[in-house]
């Protein structure tokens, strides 16, 4: 993990919101492997000079703050990895204030918080990043004392002479320090384990005052003045188009002032609007009331007479016909039929709602041709992107903040889920310009996990009394698992009872089946009664030694 | 104009009195600690006191609070055993995603409200109605029993 710091002090930074006055600002921008944003980057229009990813600050009062630039869905990483940089740091988590960062891919690169990344593409940089601006507090007070920078030492939120006692605190540091050029690897020196403060000793959560106080902001609990609330009947099969509704019924609900049709994409429609009617008012219950006499008629399209068994036993049946070879290490089927023992098992995976207790929930402003979002979304550039695409960029500037965390489960599909309701606001919000509208949404008509089934065959030696078996099944190499155990059994290393653990994957054959309706790209899934499923059909060994 | 007593205050609303109360605390009032999970009184995440009661506010119409004094997440911790309550989930580090806390610290007050020493069983019954998606269940009983002993 290469990672380039970068002192912006004497920039205007965005910090949380307000201008960084005074002080030291440090970028970071983080050039992974296999990090990079599944898109080309775009250009970094508004800072076309750096690309920092996350950043630190100490302010004058010596008050530090750390952008959390991922999303937090209950996974902790808002407090893991500013607690990673806290302790470099050497600083008083007291005295360290955590913000949320907006989406924004020139700044922070890709935010999209998938795949159990964060802490495993982070910490390292993080980590670098805490010790780079130690090391800067380190040397102003070194500087300021007039003595070799070796004498002293910081230590919560100080900086000690080593050799009188004297402390300087970081506050009074911060402006010497950003005068500094930043200490990049190989000078850059981490703590070594046993000077790790906060590292693996557990910290409560940043949020937990707030969330056992009611405080804590999450997607729903987003208010903007004069704001309104919106609820949508959506279509009840994928596909499904508003034949005709009741408007005036729903109008006539007290605290109803506004019913709106939105159009639908047609399948395959990603993360675009389903359709629907949204209904408008002051108040969410009144707008669902109003929902509750639409008296909706729908044309159900395409997908009416779909059936989940009868899709079921078709893609059963595809998968156990000789499908197209997308991988073939070694020779599988050789080694499988001189096994000593055979591990074979089918699998199906049903259409699956992820079912959060946090309802999905968005707000959105727009005013002069700009549309700020919130939402408690895991992927904020890709929802920025998903309402451009909606709105025809009839805006300027589409901005997102991320607010609230969520519960996690099979993250992607719920990301899907936030970035369509986000479209489908937006849509309601294009009929309504300047208006605030809030909108909330049902696990009736949930981002539905694709429905698969697979096959998967696996041949176990065990040559070694101490060797462990890996029935672990890569279904592909880009699989995240298979580059998390790559990773964990290569450079990183980072769980000691993995040490002597040696995985030989040497035999492994992927095939791929296509049934009438598949679209060729396994990741393509689409949501609610129908989808698109792909039936990967493994042949795979994992030999143990 | 109906008026509601909310965390010692009265305040006046002008909407349908069958307006359930979260909507009410949420949407009119600004409150927005009280969460809404499922509308059906089915997952705890909207609970409320009401004269000291559990309530779930999402099936609760306003009609039903009035002359009542409701008192939600923002304010239980003014309240002694809501304030033990609280230290004992912060102490024990409770909540994950914490979406379902607020619901589960009033519900929990309530219980230590009529049984101050709640057994195993006291705490699984009067608990079971609040779902926690995160699985914190374990960690909520300790800390119930936490707050039990503080007393």
């Amino acid at each position: 993990m290469a990672a380039i710091l970068e002192n912006v002090s004497r920039r205007s930074v965005l910090i949380g919101g307000a201008v960084a006055a005074g002080g030291l600002v440090i970028g970071l921008r983080v050039l992974p492997r296999g990090f990079a944003s599944s898109r080309p980057a775009a250009p970094a229009v508004d800072v076309p000079q750096y690309n920092p990813t996350a950043f630190v600050a100490i302010d004058e009062t010596g008050l530090v703050t750390i952008v959390a630039h991922r999303s937090e869905m209950g996974q902790g990483v808002r407090t893991a990895l500013p607690m990673a940089v806290a302790d470099e740091l050497e600083a008083d988590w007291a005295r360290v204030r955590v913000v949320q960062a907006a989406g924004d891919e020139a700044r922070y690169g890709g935010q999209n918080t998938d795949g159990s990344r964060s802490l495993r593409h982070f910490l390292p940089p993080m980590r670098e990043m805490g010790a780079a601006v130690r090391q800067m507090l380190e040397t102003a007070a070194a500087k300021r004392w007039g003595v070799d920078v070796t004498r002293v030492r910081a230590r919560n939120h100080q900086v000690v002479d080593t050799s009188t006692g004297r402390m300087l605190g970081y506050g009074e540091l911060a402006v010497a320090a950003s005068d500094l050029p930043v200490p990049q690897p190989p000078a850059l020196k981490l703590k070594s384990p046993s000077e790790l403060r906060y590292l693996g000793k557990g910290l409560p959560i940043v949020d937990l005052v707030a969330m056992t106080s009611g405080q804590a902001g999450y997607g729903i609990d987003i208010r903007v003045p004069g704001m309104k609330y919106a609820v949508i009947a959506r279509p009840p099969v994928y596909g499904g188009r508003v034949a005709a509704f009741d408007e005036a019924a729903a109008r006539a609900v007290p605290g109803v002032e506004r019913v709106v049709k939105l159009d639908g994409t047609p399948p395959p429609s990603g993360f675009q609007p389903l359709g629907g009617v949204a209904v408008i008012a002051r108040n969410t219950w009144a707008a669902a009331q109003g929902r509750g006499k639409l008296n909706v008629t729908w044309d159900d399209g395409p997908n009416r007479s779909y059936d989940s068994a009868a899709y079921r036993t078709r893609l059963e049946q595809t998968a156990s016909r000789p499908g197209k070879t997308v991988r073939n290490d070694g020779d599988a089927p050789a080694a499988l039929a001189s096994a000593a023992r055979v591990v074979k098992a089918d699998y199906y995976v049903p259409h699956l709602a992820h079912a959060p207790m946090e309802p999905p929930a968005a707000a959105a402003s727009v005013a002069d041709g700009r549309c700020e979002a919130w939402a408690c979304t895991q992927n904020p550039q890709g929802a920025r992107d998903e309402i451009a695409k909606c709105c025809r960029q009839q805006f300027s500037t589409v901005r997102i903040v991320i607010v609230g965390r969520r519960q996690l489960d099979l993250a992607f599909f719920l990301a899907g889920l936030r970035k369509r309701h986000l479209a489908f606001l937006h849509r309601a919000v294009e009929q309504q310009p300047g208006r605030k509208l809030h909108q909330t949404g049902g696990e009736t008509h949930t981002f539905r996990r694709i429905s698969q089934c697979s096959r998967a065959f696996e041949l176990l030696r065990l040559l070694a009394a101490r060797s462990i078996e890996i029935s672990r099944r890569f279904f592909d190499k880009r699989h995240t698992f298979a580059k998390q155990f790559g990773e964990c059994l290569g450079a990183c290393k980072p769980f000691p009872e993995w040490n002597g653990l040696r995985l030989a994957r040497k035999f492994f054959r992927h095939t791929r089946h296509s049934t009438p309706e598949q679209n060729s790209s396994v990741y393509d899934w689409v949501s609610m009664t129908r989808t698109r499923g792909s039936c990967p059909d493994s042949d795979m060994v994992n030999i143990a030694i | 104009m109906i008026n509601l007593d909310i965390n010692g205050k009265t305040v006046s609303v002008d909407i349908p009195a069958d307006t359930p109360l979260l909507w009410t605390l949420r949407d009119e009032l600004g409150l927005t600690g009280t969460k809404f999970g499922c509308g059906m009184a089915l997952c705890g995440a909207c609970t409320v006191h009401l004269n000291g009661t559990p309530t779930r506010a999402c099936v609760t119409p306003i009609s039903a609070a009035v002359g009542k004094k409701v008192t939600t997440i923002e304010a239980i911790g003014a309240t002694p055993i809501g304030r033990r309550v609280e230290a004992a989930w912060r102490s024990l580090g409770v909540p994950q995603c914490g979406y379902c806390q607020s619901g589960q610290i009033m519900q929990a007050a309530g219980l230590l409200v009529r049984t101050p020493r709640p057994s195993d069983q006291d705490i699984d019954q009067a608990m079971a109605g609040n779902i926690c998606r995160c699985g914190t269940y374990q960690r909520i009983r300790a800390a119930i029993k936490a707050a039990a002993e503080e007393a």
